[in-house]
């Protein structure tokens, strides 16, 4: 490319932007100047091809109704599940690891399974209600919803880590 | 309604999907894939349900959208730093589809084109890039792209004919002519 027309200036005729006689100045240039005439070219040739490439990205997108927004469903939903699945793992391990190493009880008896089937049930019930409650207290029309699991958290499961949780959240609501 | 109240009405959210598949048009014209870019929107639509900012208008708010899925796009590229190997991938893609389409002559031709200005975005800086898509992949004038970015018009156009010289050489430093 010569130094004769600026770079910006050729992007400008490239974009038919210039105004008619600068159009015609460039013009003029560009039929003699076969390096002006190549970035000429190539200005608009690749503007056109990144369009049909984002184009063709956007195809695979999945159509969102307006009406409806993102599809949130997708991960919050998996890693609200995997949130709770970890948190009963965590719980479960550490509940075992406790009664097989308190004094005098070297192996779980029928009464040690049941407290800890029941503990597991109750602490993962409440983590599973306030993640749940997490994410609908955020959309539209679930915030009341989102309030009465709070409170029962609040009320029902007031042995468990989440009720504190839960208060919170009422709080700033 | 009052103009006053309507404005203090404006409901993001709302704002959101009815201008999601401009969103959409940054997210891919910033390099996302499908997958990723309806992770970054998910995560834009659930920023603007927790934390709905207020705006004086739509449009203040859809300015304020945009900027947003832009900052997470790049936060993602960073996350990722897949630039290159997204470009590659992109690339085999597109030419996958287009094979079936074009003549043997015309295919080669247009593969290398093509391939020469995927590498000429992946290559080309964040600064760059978002103006260029934001003007000929969102239709927006140096104005509004210069109140998304926060950058003066000025800067902008310097910046949109600085992204268009260097995708235009990258197709003519592989010797292509168009």
């Amino acid at each position: 490319m010569c130094d004769k027309i600026p770079e910006e200036k050729l992007v400008a005729f490239a974009d038919g932007d210039l105004s008619a006689s600068e159009s015609q100045e460039v013009s003029k240039h560009i039929d003699h100047c076969e390096s002006c005439r190549a970035m000429v070219e190539a200005l608009q040739q690749s503007i056109e091809l990144a369009k049909v490439s984002w184009a063709a990205e956007q195809a695979k997108w999945p159509k969102w109704r307006k009406a409806d927004g993102p599809k949130l469903n997708r991960w919050p939903v998996a890693r609200v599940l995997a949130v709770a699945a970890s948190i009963l793992l965590l719980l479960g391990v550490g509940l075992v690891w406790r009664l097989l190493s308190e004094p005098g009880k070297s192996a779980l008896n029928g009464k040690a399974i049941a407290r800890l089937e029941r503990t597991v049930i109750r602490v993962g019930a409440a983590a599973q209600m306030l993640a749940v409650a997490d994410m609908l207290a955020n959309q539209p029309g679930g915030r009341d919803y989102a309030r009465e699991r709070y409170k029962e958290i609040v009320t029902g499961y007031s042995d468990t880590e989440y009720a504190a949780q839960a208060k919170l959240r009422l709080k700033m609501l | 309604m009052s103009e006053k109240e309507a404005v203090e009405n404006v409901r993001v959210d709302d704002v959101f999907r009815e201008r999601v598949e401009l969103f959409q048009r940054v997210a891919v014209g910033m390099g996302l894939s499908a997958e990723q870019g309806e992770d970054v929107l998910q995560d834009v639509y659930l920023e603007v349900l927790q934390r709905p900012p207020k705006f004086q208008g739509i449009e203040e708010a859809a300015r304020w959208l945009t900027r947003v899925t832009i900052n997470r796009c790049l936060s993602e590229f960073r996350r990722r730093k897949r630039h290159g190997q997204k470009a590659r991938e992109m690339f085999q893609r597109w030419v996958e589809r287009e094979r079936a389409q074009v003549r043997p002559d015309q295919q080669v031709a247009r593969s290398e084109q093509m391939q020469a200005v995927r590498e000429g975005l992946g290559q080309m800086s964040e600064l760059l890039r978002a103006p260029l898509v934001l003007k000929y992949y969102c239709g927006l004038n140096s104005s509004e792209i210069g109140e998304i970015l926060e950058l003066k018009p000025g800067t902008v156009r310097k910046r949109l004919c600085d992204g268009r010289i260097v995708l235009a050489k990258a197709l003519l430093q592989r010797g292509i002519r168009p």
